[in-house]
């Protein structure tokens, strides 16, 4: 009797599923995405596959998000034959290596099956679009901070990404953009870490010797500032420590008070954009724009202050989305 | 020419480049700087101390970095949770059940070194990523953070370390049969192996200490970052050849005093610290170290011509 009831309901959701999807180019219930992320026990990532989870929810469509065992791009390009065989409708690619993907992509491209590229740019194959982080806005938001807290008067040092790589230039070019509107704001120094903790406490040691008076720190990543908050323990100095990407560890750094802030750069929204464009494409045939960039999750620097305030903004937001966080 | 007027030509040199370089870099000759950079220098030579070791026997150990980052990832982990020596001692085992592999591989099956401990090195990032998943293991003991953080008088712990591990190497180098065995292998594996040397069980126990080195490197790094993460190290054979060489480590195997480790990481620590102190843009690092590289390569060279002239 249960089960007779159990597959009329089952069978009146797919004949009112398919009524409703007789409206757009494609049957929503039937649209399945695929979102292959770079690695599913880091809570970015995590955070990533929920955004994209919520958007198909949005627009009805089964997402199923997959992440390679070990990390590597040849894994993931292995997850994207699977995909191809499988005959998904599309494929959002979060690549390990934007050169090592290429490969994955054309076969893919030969396959007909569109892909959507996030977070990192790959550099070849046929793509619908891409989207990522505006680091240029992360970089705007901690000097923002940095000049509202030191009064527009003070010396600071700036820790750069890895010289070349595009999000170490954009970051940098936000917070440069910020800091010249001070003019009593001296940036002493200016080099890069290359966003690695060793790297940074290495240059961090140096910098404190050459300059005696330090106020602030602003590092292009959450790694660098872990790395000069312990050279600056170390030398029992005191100064304003912040990065960006608001990594676990270095929230755990704020509650303690051994940072002073850090900026989020958000996965997802990042999963939640791709999946939703990619959505779009399939039912509603709307082309994707070539380049969509990620607003910040938070609007301003995530501190001692307001970083339970985050948590909880975060939790909610993952609530509206019916996402069970562990 | 004998071998100490080499190195007296070596100490020469280097102190020519503190001397113009305490003259003409301003804070350079402060005490904090000066301990900041005794730091520097002996967590370099330290570093150096694997791959020294494999080009005395004529070999190269790139593996170094990776075997730093998996066994101090590995070591992290029990030491977080209050079990320091145990986590020590793991640490140190990892890297010399890693570094016989090499060993085994390259003396028992001929493998070429280069092949061996390049693959090793990728074979053992892979692990080593795949254990923290992009993550670090971070908040160590006090009992730990000792080993990176502490100073003993005015000396930091790593400096002290560093000269133990030296002292050590150097006795085991210079007055055990397993250091003469060493240079003879080094100078020419297949006469040491017809005069009836274990030229084999060397170069395993060469590698296997290589490894150990590696992971005790590792452990007093992750000590003063007080964070253990798998990208620990990545440059760590790059740079450890460069101090071997400026050490006088010879390529050719066989020839250079361990102790030269300690003049090679002094000029590096030098090059890296005026560069930050003058405010280059850090390329001019790599620039700095490249051109130091070869001219002490080329005094050397000089140097032993005319020796040979002279005799």
């Amino acid at each position: 009797m249960k089960r007779t009831l159990s597959v009329t309901v089952l069978a009146l959701v797919v004949v009112v599923g398919l009524a409703g999807g007789a409206l757009a180019a494609k049957a929503p219930g039937e649209t399945h995405v695929a979102l292959v992320v770079k690695d599913l026990t880091n809570r970015f990532f995590v955070e990533m596959k929920w955004g994209g989870e919520a958007a198909g929810k949005q627009h009805g469509i089964k997402v199923t998000v997959l992440a390679p065992e070990k990390y590597a791009v040849d894994n993931q390009i292995r997850i994207m034959e699977d995909l191809i065989q499988k005959k998904v409708d599309a494929i959002v690619i979060v690549p390990i290596d934007g050169a090592g993907i290429v490969s994955g992509i054309e076969r893919a491209n030969k396959a007909k099956i569109p892909v959507f590229n996030l977070n990192t740019l790959a550099t070849g194959g046929d793509v619908i679009g891409f989207a990522g982080i505006d680091h240029v806005q992360l970089g705007r938001i901690q000097g923002q901070w940095g000049v509202d807290t030191l009064k527009s008067k003070g010396n600071v040092v700036i820790l750069e990404g890895t010289t070349g790589a595009s999000s170490a230039i954009e970051r940098q070019e936000g917070v440069t953009e910020m800091l010249k509107k001070a003019p009593g704001i001296k940036v002493l120094a200016s080099t890069t870490a290359k966003y690695n903790r060793q790297q940074a406490m290495k240059v961090m040691e140096d910098l404190l010797t050459r300059f005696p008076e330090i106020d602030m720190v602003l590092c292009a990543n959450d790694a660098m500032a872990l790395g000069a908050k312990e050279a600056i323990k170390d030398a029992r100095r005191k100064m304003a420590v912040l990065g960006i990407d608001a990594i676990p560890e270095a929230l755990e750094a704020v509650q303690k008070g051994e940072m002073a802030g850090t900026v989020d750069s958000n996965g997802f929204d990042q999963g939640f954009v791709a999946v939703d464009l990619t959505a779009k494409y399939l039912l509603k045939d709307q082309k994707p724009p070539k380049d969509t960039k990620v607003g910040s999750g938070a609007a301003s620097v995530i501190t001692k202050a307001n970083a339970a305030d985050f948590e909880k903004a975060k939790a909610e937001k993952f609530k509206k989305f019916g996402i069970k966080v562990d | 020419m004998t071998l100490p007027t080499r190195a007296l030509y070596r100490v020469a040199a280097v102190a020519a480049i503190l001397a113009v370089v305490w003259i003409f870099v301003p804070r350079f000759g402060t005490e904090s700087n000066l301990i900041n950079l005794l730091r520097q220098a002996f967590l370099l030579a330290l570093v150096s101390t694997g791959v020294s070791l494999s080009m005395l026997v004529a070999g190269l150990d790139l593996s170094i970095g990776a075997v730093a980052a998996l066994s101090s990832c590995l070591a992290a982990t029990l030491i977080v949770q209050g079990y320091v020596g145990p986590g020590i001692l793991a640490g140190l085992a990892i890297g010399a059940l890693a570094g016989m592999l090499n060993g085994i591989m390259i003396a028992k099956l001929r493998l070429p070194f280069f092949i061996m401990t390049f693959s090793m090195m990728f074979i053992i990032r892979g692990l080593a990523l795949t254990y923290t998943q992009g993550t670090s293991i971070h908040g160590f003991p006090r009992s730990f953070t000792w080993l990176g953080k502490s100073f003993l008088g005015p000396i930091p712990m790593p400096v002290v370390v560093g000269a133990v591990v030296l002292g050590l190497l150097h006795i085991l180098l210079t007055k055990t049969t397993f250091g003469r065995i060493t240079y003879a292998v080094g100078a020419n594996a297949e006469a040491a192996r017809f005069s009836g040397l274990a030229a084999d069980r060397n170069l395993i126990q060469a590698y296997a200490l290589s490894g150990v080195l590696a992971s005790l490197s590792g452990l007093i790094y992750i000590a003063r970052l007080n964070a253990a993460d798998a990208d620990l190290g990545m440059m760590w054979p790059l740079e450890g050849i460069a101090v071997a060489v400026i050490g006088g480590i010879a390529f050719s195997g066989g020839v250079g005093n361990i102790l030269g480790l300690i003049l090679g990481g002094i000029v590096m620590a030098v090059v890296g610290n005026c560069v930050n102190l003058l405010g280059l843009p850090a390329r001019f690092q790599d620039f700095f170290i490249g051109f130091v590289i070869i001219l002490v390569v080329l005094i050397d060279h000089v140097t032993q011509k005319r020796g040979k002239a002279v005799k």
